[in-house]
This record gives C-alpha cells, sequence and structure tokens, in this order.
C-alpha cells in the first residue's frame, strides 16, 4: 500500500528550541490517522512542516510522493487543512470566504461559487450564506473552516481539532463525514486531537509524540500489544470450584496470578452478594487472545459453566496514559 | 506568476477593508475636505470678499519673494486672480500626498498586520499562492485604491475650483501640467512609499492600530512640503515634482527589496 505521507528524522529547530527531533511517520493512503499529544509537543509544527509552510531544519517529509519542501506549491494545491490558528475571514459572508479560497485553490470563479453552493447546503449554512461570518456561532464557523478545508476536494486533509467547539451532535456529522471522506472518497485524513475517544472510535492508525519525538505508533491493537506483553481475558461463571481453579491456573500465562474481580472490588461493593457475584468473575492473564477458545474448552472439560467471556482491550485513552507515564521511552529504544 | 490568485488576494483585501469604518470615516471625510470644501471656501472667499478685508500687505510681501520666473505667471493678473490660481496651483498640492500616504497606510496595516492580528494570515499560506503573489496582491490591495482615491479627489478638486473661479477667470485655471505629473507620477510614488513602509511596520508590531499609528508618522515630511509651501521656502512646480519622484522612486525600489525578503510564510508564521 502506498503512502500518502512519510517523514524521515523529520526535524524543526527555531531559533531557540528544538520542536521537532527527528520524527519517522508512515500514512497509509486512504487511512485516518490521529497525531495525538500535549500541547507543545509539535503537533502542529508537523503540520506546518507537512503542508510547505515551514521548511524543515532536518530530515524529509513527502507528501503525495511530493517533497513538502521543495514542492511546497503542488503540495498545498492538493491538500486542505483546518486548523484553529487560520481562521475564517469575519467581515465577509459565509459564501465569499468560501469562493475565495476556491479561486486561491485555482478553482475557476463560476466553479468556486457552484461547488461553494454544495457545501454550505451540505454543512446546514445555506440559509446564513449571505451573512458576515461574525455573526455566526462557534460551531458554525468550524463547520464554513471545513467545508473551506475541502472546497478543492483535497486528497489529503488536516484537521487540527475538527470537533472542539460543537455540539455533540455537530461533531457526530463531521466525525461521519471524515469517515465517508476516507472510506468512499479514498482520501487520507490527519487529526490533530486531545479527544481520545473520538480518536480511538475514528482512527486507523494513532501516533502520540511528546517534547518533538514520537514515543509510538501503530494500529490500536499494534500498540496495546506493544505496551502489555500479554493479553487478558474475563470470565465470568457460574461457580469456581476447585476443578475450575485448577484448570485456569494451569492454562494461565506463567508468572502472573488470576484475580477474582471481588479481590479488587470487595472494598468498593456494597453488598455479601455482589461481592459474592464477582467471586465467579476471573480476570486471567494470557499469552495472546488467541488462547482464549482453548481456555473455554478448559473450563468446560472441567465442569465449569460459563456465563460470559470477555478480553480485556485497553482504550486509546489508557495507552496514551501509559505513553504519556514513560512507557513511550522503553518503546522508542526498540 | 498566478495572475488570478494575485487578483483573488487583491479583492479580497479591498472587499475587506471596504466593510470597516476606521477606513471609510478617514478616507472619505479628510478627501472630501482638503478637496472640496476648503477649497471651494477659499476660493470664494478670494473671488468675493472686499478686496480691503483681505490682508493684501502680506500677500504682497509673498509675491514679491517669488522667483522672477514665478512672478512672470502672474503678470497681467489682477490680485484676487493670482490670490486664487497662487492656492489652487501651489498651496494646495502637498495635500494630495498626504492623502495616498493616508489611505495606502490604512490598508497595508489592516491587511499584513491586521490579518495577522485577525488570525487570518495563516489561512493564506495554506494555499497554493507564493508567498510574492501573496505579496503583490496585498501590496495591489493598497496602492491601487490610495491612488484611485487620490485621483477621484483630484477630480473633484479641479470641479469644485474651476467652478467656483470661472466667473473671476472667464476660463477653467485647472488642470494644469504640474499638477498632472503630480497625480501622475508623484501620487504612485508616495503610495508606493507608504505602504511599503507600513508593510514593514506591520512585520514588527501587534497589531493594526500599532501598525497605523507608526505609519502616521509618514505624515509629518508632506507638512514640511505644507509649510515650506506656504512660507515661500521653495514650490511644486514641475521640475521638484519630478525630482522628488525620482528620489522616492529609488527609495521605493529599496524597500520593495527589503520588503520581499522580509514577507516569508516561514518568518510571518513563526511571529504569530
Amino acid at each position: 500500500m502506498g503512502y500518502a505521507i512519510e517523514t524521515d528524522g523529520l526535524a524543526k529547530t527555531f531559533a531557540k528550541a528544538e520542536a521537532l527531533k527527528g520524527i519517522d511517520v508512515r500514512i497509509p493512503a486512504g487511512t485516518i490517522f490521529g497525531f495525538l499529544g500535549p500541547n507543545g509537543a509539535g503537533k502542529t509544527t508537523t503540520v506546518r512542516l507537512l503542508t510547505g509552510v515551514l521548511k524543515p531544519s532536518g530530515g524529509q517529509a513527502r507528501v503525495l510522493g511530493l517533497d513538502a519542501a521543495a514542492d511546497s506549491t503542488e503540495v498545498r494545491r492538493r491538500i486542505g487543512v483546518l486548523t484553529e490558528t487560520a481562521g475564517n475571514y469575519e467581515r465577509l459572508a459565509a459564501r465569499d470566504n468560501l469562493v475565495i479560497f476556491g479561486q486561491l485553490y485555482g478553482l475557476k470563479k463560476v466553479a468556486a461559487v457552484e461547488r461553494a453552493g454544495e457545501l454550505l447546503k451540505f454543512f446546514g449554512l445555506e440559509e446564513r450564506a449571505m451573512e458576515r461570518v461574525e455573526t455566526f456561532s462557534t460551531g458554525m464557523k468550524k463547520r464554513l473552516l471545513l467545508a473551506r478545508a475541502l472546497i478543492h476536494e483535497p486528497e489529503v486533509l488536516f484537521l487540527d481539532e475538527p470537533t472542539s467547539g460543537l455540539d455533540p451532535e455537530a461533531a457526530h456529522h463531521v466525525l461521519e463525514l471524515i469517515k465517508g471522506l476516507c472510506v468512499e472518497r479514498r482520501r487520507t485524513v490527519f487529526i490533530c486531537t486531545h479527544n481520545l475517544d473520538e480518536a480511538q472510535r475514528l482512527c486507523d492508525t494513532v501516533a502520540v509524540i511528546d517534547a518533538g519525538r514520537v514515543l509510538a505508533q501503530g494500529t490500536l491493537k499494534e500498540l496495546e500489544e506493544k505496551l502489555w506483553s500479554r493479553a487478558e481475558v474475563v470470565v465470568e461463571l457460574e461457580e469456581v470450584n476447585a476443578r475450575v481453579a485448577g484448570a485456569v491456573s494451569n492454562f494461565a500465562a506463567e508468572g502472573r496470578g488470576i484475580e477474582t474481580a471481588a479481590g479488587r472490588e470487595a472494598g468498593g461493593s456494597e453488598g455479601v452478594a455482589a461481592a459474592a457475584a464477582a467471586a465467579n468473575i476471573l480476570r486471567i492473564p494470557l499469552r495472546s487472545h488467541e488462547q482464549i477458545p482453548d481456555l473455554v474448552a478448559e473450563i468446560v472439560r472441567a465442569g465449569g459453566r460459563i456465563r460470559a467471556v470477555q478480553p480485556v482491550k485497553h482504550s486509546l485513552e489508557e495507552i496514551y496514559m501509559k505513553l504519556m507515564g514513560g512507557g513511550g521511552d522503553e518503546l522508542a529504544k526498540h | 506568476m498566478n495572475w488570478q490568485s494575485i487578483r483573488v488576494v487583491m479583492i479580497k483585501d479591498i472587499k475587506e477593508i471596504g466593510k470597516n469604518l476606521q477606513f471609510w470615516l478617514p478616507t472619505v471625510l479628510v478627501p472630501l475636505i482638503m478637496a472640496v470644501v476648503l477649497p471651494v471656501v477659499v476660493s470664494l472667499i478670494f473671488s468675493r470678499a472686499p478686496l480691503n478685508s483681505l490682508n493684501t500687505g502680506s500677500w504682497n510681501a509673498m509675491f514679491k519673494r517669488m522667483p522672477e520666473a514665478l512672478q512672470n505667471v502672474f503678470a497681467g493678473m489682477t490680485q484676487r486672480q493670482a490670490m486664487v490660481f497662487i492656492f489652487a496651483n501651489y498651496l494646495f498640492k502637498p495635500f494630495f500626498l498626504i492623502i495616498p500616504v493616508m489611505v495606502a497606510s490604512i490598508i497595508a496595516a489592516n491587511s499584513f498586520a491586521g490579518e495577522r492580528e485577525r488570525k487570518t494570515i495563516e489561512s493564506l499560506f495554506y494555499t497554493p499562492v507564493s508567498d510574492l503573489e501573496l505579496l503583490m496582491g496585498k501590496v495591489l490591495a493598497a496602492f491601487v485604491p490610495s491612488v484611485a482615491v487620490s485621483w477621484l479627489a483630484f477630480a473633484a478638486f479641479v470641479a469644485a475650483v474651476d467652478a467656483t473661479s470661472f466667473p473671476l477667470f472667464g476660463r477653467l485655471i485647472l488642470p494644469t501640467v504640474p499638477w498632472v505629473l503630480l497625480l501622475a507620477l508623484l501620487v504612485p510614488a508616495v503610495s508606493f512609499l507608504s505602504l511599503a513602509i507600513t508593510v514593514l511596520i506591520s512585520a514588527r508590531v501587534r497589531g493594526f492600530q500599532e501598525a497605523q499609528q507608526i505609519a502616521g508618522a509618514l505624515v509629518v515630511p508632506i507638512l514640511f512640503l505644507v509649510f515650506g509651501q506656504v512660507i515661500g521656502l521653495f514650490i511644486l512646480d514641475a521640475g521638484a515634482i519630478l525630482a522628488i519622484t525620482v528620489v522616492l522612486a529609488v527609495l521605493d525600489y529599496l524597500l520593495v527589496k527589503i520588503g520581499a525578503q522580509t514577507f516569508s510564510r516561514e518568518r510571518v508564521i513563526t511571529q504569530l
């Protein structure tokens, strides 16, 4: 699969500060990539380097096969950008904003007007098209920025916090649109966000950046496997007797104990019934989730009656926190 | 060079400034006062008021200080005609340099410092427009209206002066060759100088107001021309206009070179 974006040792030093310390990122074409990290980590600098607005101090960035620094004009012709620091022209009408940018991206005026009309309709701004943007709500301004980024049907879309300031319904609408662009039109989307839930739902791959270095990148599953060397499964049984317990401990990955949920939660549970129920829930470490069918068969053979089996999956938030807590340093060394 | 991009940037900037009251008030009022109200009042006073109510003594003294060539211009004119002729041809010329300085600096401050302040300039940086095209679009957005407003004001001035002075002269006294040279050469040169300096100032200040205030100081050298004319130190004849134009053209060229180097995406964006 071809990469829409690839960087090799991409670095940027400003007068005093080293903003990016050589990052290597690969983003397959037609996928959604989440770029996660705290404020000041280097996300905006990366976007500015990839869009050719800044020139790198070291390394190289290629976007759609073009050198982002040397062919920056051609790169910018084929990408769309939405960032919080690049606002609308507030004194001009919504439609004028779109038409002007359409023309700057090379559309003829007639085509720009037509495309602006379609986008205004799509984003529910049709009725306010001729009004000044300064009269718009935050959500409407955001939708207009998104429309502007799409005016020339870019092949790669850079979105910085695309849903911040939007109400849940509008945010959902925008996320669906981004997914649609990616799936139906094979566009590549590069999203910088702090919203980890959103990134988890949306992104095919993510990278976590801190202090100018990429701590880890990959699919959620890949990151999880890198960060947690063993898989876990939670099994709920009608009753845990000695035979079942024996079967499970023989099966479980070596060196790690089996926890009952009761052991964890007894302190917080409110009644004996709850504690007893929790005692039937086992958290079992495995070498990988592929062992689950065999584990289930083993429990059944030992006479255990299973109510539920749930592989433990770590959320992007857990992954992010673990990386930020120092797990990333170890990964970066590998 | 993509002319569509340059034109779109220019029209965008002009549209934007056109929605700003801070632009319209001075751009309409100042030319209106300088090019219509003042000339009509002065012309009417000089051509209608009783001669003994005017301080003719100081006028006579001023005539005598004039170079001989200039005195020849007034040969055969009545004192009233000479007074109207002087104000129409000499005293008002520097005012027509204040107009382009003012208009060009307001637009340039809005278009460079203002766009940075309002966080819109970065939007332009993500488009395929080159740094030079962006700069040219923005320079033209200040230059074209500045020259246009000056020319419109001059047309109004000619109409006002000729209408009020025709009964006195029996002929149209404006326009004259030095006036045309001033409008055709010096006004564009001054507009360019004003906007180039404002662009350089805009790169170093926080916002539109600050850029405009500093650029306002550009009017000071023109005030010297006003007073110089009034006290008879020198006169803005064709020769002086050509000489000043040449000096300004050289300055313009140097400033454009510096400006073009200063205005790059990388430089502007790291200042945001």
